[in-house]
């Protein structure tokens, strides 16, 4: 039982790695590689001040600015000094590493002792129900504290989500969105499309941030490492929700991509609660991952021929 | 409102169903965590109560070699308790293959399995486990500094629920070493990824320590692999005496250009995993992981029969291991100490024992269970690979090793395709095996070629001379030793003389692609010359060619089919058997199952008595002996295999004193 709500929280947490890079590969077509380096600002920017002794939210906030910072020094690079896309993510990307080990001081920070937002979580447990550590649910003992994480990170991205629907829905957001779709048009009707791709960018590795920002309080560490293919893991959850959901409303879109998120992580803990030779472990996930994305196709298919078969039928 | 919805529904069934799946995985274990308290109210012992089985688990970050010893020390350390894995021992493995990410979840998984404690290595998954693993008290081994990865506040007062066993680097006894290899030294270098804690950590210890004995030291850093070159070019212009290289990762996997450019400027390099030594280094002082591991069973053991982890200090245990590559230091001109050639152990024996260095440890490594790694590479499906293998087996298992529990045997055939031999070679190069087997030519070749760094011992291999394998067969590749099959051609040119005193023209089909036919064909000239007949050799190129070769080199008033010995022809024999038989020219061979296939006679190498001799050479080496000083050797066997129904067909008459010399006769019906 805790693998799985272990798993639903970091596919939760990762949900906003996705979300990022949903905004800025799918809305800006723009490929952007920060995504590799911010997860870890946010991390090591979150970490180390709450070691300092800041406030844990606070230092949240303050993870989801460095992103946006260093998202917006891509979407500079790409727009004012006209430097590739891809280019710029990677020059941005790479400085990060250093930029990291600065904020960090080291490379590996631990948040053990530290209040982080997790612990927070997990003493309104204790509020709640003083002395009690697990609960029983339907045969299954459920330790209740992961329960509790669990509910809060869920309340967490129901509110991001929520807030991003309402800011894409807003004259700016319509104006962003647009730029992806027609740049041309969009310039046109008098908008600055070099200042929409910078937003864009900016929130996109904001919410990154705020992805490797959350995840070093739940896993308890912050590391210079963490973000390496976290891009390729990002987008993979963006096309599994692109598969689920066929429907093109932002709303649902944006549900997509946490809904993927969330499959990704428990494919692979599926493979891992197996026991399958650990060697396997990527293969397997491929495959998973293979037979989650042709899964709702392989059913629109049967149901087609059952509705067909059922039309032959009735004439 | 499920209209609304509809669009998401797709999505949430699936997570449901996977969910589920996962939750129906856990059935057993769903009130795992009732367990708990029960070890802890056992009485306190180091060894095994009888009749009861144990259950632990292993997280870690990455297969790695140092941490195969490591789990070699600690299982045979466990088995020394009476924690016999595999019998009243269950261990469940898991790694992180390498990625932060995935860690959360590994230690989750153990953590929900019924296992009676968790043992984690390596600094990213302790400092990870002390807030995820909830249910199962750890136990940390192959960690540098434990107190760094957040352990505890020192050795005594660390957190609830770990304990273990830290290993850090002997800083001092490197630095020791650096002076004592070269005296009045006055500076140094190192190169380390200023991203890595241990580097960070072992760095800063060694900059003060040269800073007491007045050794300027020269720090770059790196952040990865394709900078270390650069880093190093840099370093060797700055006057340094010495290069210190510390158990960084990233430099340690760029240490072969680090030493490449360092000798240029001749300038000695030091390290921190002795492993690395054989790669060119000067000396190391390491850590023998074998023995922390073997350490770490005792802490183990300890909480297995349910002393409180709370309670137990942490630990630091390392054995201090110095190794000095002595044909490095003739090469440097550097002078070893005799103090120092007592505590050291060459490089050059570090391959057989890779822990604790001595003879006992491969014997118990033997017995208990460290599990041989071995991998036969062939280059077709032929009797003569069947049989090499079937030899093999049989040499291993005489000698008391048993296939599965002492060593596993991985079979590779490249089905007759020199780029998947290619590919085959190319894998087994970047993998670790304590043997390699090695049949047929090609494959020698390729290997010889690909593989640096392990041991192979080839066999079926006519002339591994040619082959490029040495120069003589005392005189040989370092890595390399086998068994020869060159046939008896001898023998054959002087029996087909007795035979057929009045053939002239002696027919064979040969594999120009095949460096082994082109040259048996030379050996098998040489001596018929010596005898008065004549060699027609007719090429061929695929086993589709066969009959029509067979047939070309029928029509060419040969006298008798005396079919040399090469992978090609020896796979499709029968398809020259046929031809042989429609024409009526008497067919002799080299392998025994030509006589069965309807040969009149063999004078054949015993392929299984091949098989058996690599084994016998292979075991040697896993005793300590160096393939070097290993001479080639021909195979030890040779038969004499005699058909007398196909001698009748031909019409040949066999003299009894042939057949009083046969190992095998195959009647007439």
């Amino acid at each position: 039982m805790t693998l799985l709500i272990g798993s639903i929280t970091i596919g939760l947490i990762l949900s906003l790695l996705a979300l990022g890079v949903f905004i800025s590969f799918r809305i800006y077509n723009f490929p952007d590689i920060t995504a590799e380096g911010s997860i870890t600002l946010g991390a090591a920017i979150a970490a180390s001040l709450i070691v300092a002794g800041l406030n844990p939210v606070l230092a949240t906030l303050l993870a989801f600015c460095g992103g946006f910072i260093a998202g917006s020094i891509t979407g500079i690079l790409h727009t004012r000094f006209n430097i590739n896309n891809l280019l710029a993510g990677i020059l941005v990307m790479t400085a990060l590493y250093s930029v990291n080990l600065h904020v960090m001081g080291k490379s590996n920070v631990p948040l053990l002792s530290e209040k982080s937002l997790i612990t927070y979580f997990e003493s309104v447990q204790s509020v709640f129900a003083p002395g009690r550590e697990t609960v029983n649910l339907l045969g299954w003992t459920v330790p209740e504290k992961d329960l509790f994480v669990l509910i809060f990170i869920f309340m967490i991205i129901i509110a991001i989500t929520v807030l991003l629907y309402w800011f894409f829905r807003t004259d700016m957001g319509t104006a962003m969105r647009a730029t992806g779709n027609n740049q041309q048009m969009i310039r046109a009707l008098g908008v600055n499309t070099k200042n929409m791709v910078i937003l864009g960018i900016a929130i996109s590795n904001g919410l990154i941030g705020l992805s490797g920002a959350l995840l070093a309080q739940y896993q308890g560490f912050a590391d210079v490492q963490m973000g390496i293919g976290m891009v390729v893991w990002g987008l993979a959850s963006v096309i599994i929700g692109e598969a689920l959901i066929t429907e093109k409303n932002l709303g649902f879109v944006i549900a997509g991509a946490v809904m993927g998120s969330v499959l990704f992580r428990l494919l692979v803990a599926i493979a891992l609660r197996w026991g399958m030779n650990p060697n396997d472990l990527k293969l397997i996930t491929a495959l998973f991952v293979f037979i989650a994305l042709i899964l709702p196709t392989l059913m629109q298919k049967i149901n087609r021929k059952n509705k067909i078969a059922i039309a032959d039928y009735r004439k | 409102m499920i209209r609304r919805i509809k669009p998401l529904l797709k999505g949430i069934v699936l997570i449901f169903m996977i969910a589920a799946l996962l939750i129906f995985s856990d059935w057993r274990n769903r009130t795992a965590l009732k367990s708990k308290g029960s070890l802890r109210q056992k009485a306190t012992g180091t060894t095994a109560e009888i009749g009861r089985s144990y259950s632990i688990g292993i997280a870690y970050f990455a297969p790695e070699e140092s941490f195969d010893n490591l789990l070699t020390g600690l299982f045979y350390g466990l088995a020394d308790l009476g924690f016999v894995k595999d019998s009243n021992l269950n261990v469940i493995l898991s790694h992180a293959n390498g990625e932060i990410s995935n860690i959360p979840s590994v230690l989750q998984n153990l953590d929900n399995q019924p296992i009676d404690l968790l043992i984690v290595t390596s600094t990213p998954c302790l400092t990870a486990a002390l807030t995820i693993v909830k249910n199962k008290p750890i136990v940390f081994t192959y960690v540098y500094d434990p107190i760094a990865a957040g352990a505890g506040t020192n050795y005594n007062e660390h957190r609830p629920n770990v304990t273990g066993v830290g290993s850090f680097p002997p800083i001092e006894k490197t630095i020791e070493l650096i002076t004592t290899l070269i005296p009045g030294i006055r500076s140094a270098g190192t190169i380390y990824n200023s991203s890595e804690a241990n580097s960070r950590k072992a760095v800063s210890v060694g900059r003060e320590l040269f800073a007491q004995k007045n050794i300027a030291l020269e720090e770059i850093t790196v952040v990865n692999t394709n900078e270390v070159l650069q880093a190093i070019q840099v370093l060797v212009t700055k006057d340094i005496q010495v290069l210190w290289i510390t158990g960084d990762n990233t430099a340690i996997q760029a240490l072969d250009g680090i030493i490449k450019t360092a000798d240029k400027s001749k300038i000695p390099v030091i390290i921190n995993d002795y492993e690395y030594v054989s790669h060119g280094a000067l000396a190391a002082a390491g850590i023998g992981w074998y023995g922390t591991g073997y350490h770490s069973a005792g802490v183990v053991a300890k909480v297995l029969n349910g002393a409180n982890v709370d309670t137990i200090p942490l630990e630091n245990y390392v054995e201090e291991q110095i190794v000095i590559n002595f044909e490095k230091a003739k090469i440097l001109g550097i002078l070893i100490p005799k103090e120092l050639k007592k505590v050291s152990m060459a490089s050059d024996k570090l391959d057989m024992a890779s822990g604790k260095n001595d003879r006992n440890s491969f014997m118990r490594k033997r017995n208990r269970d460290h599990k041989f790694r071995f991998v036969i590479v062939q280059y077709n499906d032929a009797p003569i690979s069947e049989l090499t293998l079937q030899g093999l087996i049989y040499g291993l298992e005489e000698s008391g090793l048993l296939e599965g529990k002492d060593f596993d045997l991985q079979i590779k055939n490249a089905q007759g395709d020199i780029t998947t031999l290619n590919s085959i070679i190319n894998q087994v190069a970047s993998d670790k095996y304590d043997i390699v087997f090695i049949t047929s030519t090609p494959t020698l070749q390729c290997a010889i070629k690909k593989i640096k760094d392990q041991d192979i011992v080839f066999t079926t291999v006519a002339d591994p001379i040619t082959a490029g394998a040495g120069k003589s067969f005392s005189q040989h590749l370092p890595n390399v030793t086998g068994i020869s099959t060159m046939g008896d051609y001898e023998g054959m040119a002087k029996l087909l003389k007795t035979l057929l005193p009045s053939a002239h023209r002696i027919g064979t089909l040969y594999s120009p692609g095949e460096a082994n036919s082109v040259n048996n064909l030379e050996t098998f000239r040489k001596y018929t010359k010596q005898e008065g007949l004549e060699v027609i050799a007719t090429p061929v190129n695929s086993s589709s060619e066969i009959t029509d070769a067979a047939l070309s080199m029928c029509s060419q008033r040969i006298d008798v089919i005396c079919q040399i010995i090469d992978n090609l022809t020896s796979a499709s024999f029968p398809g020259i058997n046929r031809v042989a038989r429609k024409t009526k020219i008497p067919l002799f061979g080299f392998v025994s199952e030509q006589v069965e296939d309807g040969a009149i006679l063999a004078v054949s190498r015993d392929y299984i008595q091949a098989g058996k001799d690599a084994a016998r050479l292979a075991l040697r080496i896993l005793q300590g002996e160096q393939a070097s000083n290993l001479p080639f050797e021909f195979v030890s066997k040779t038969n004499l295999i005699i058909n007398l129904e196909a001698a009748d067909y031909y019409g040949i008459s066999i003299p009894d004193a042939v057949i009083s010399k046969a190992d095998k006769i195959i009647k007439r019906e």
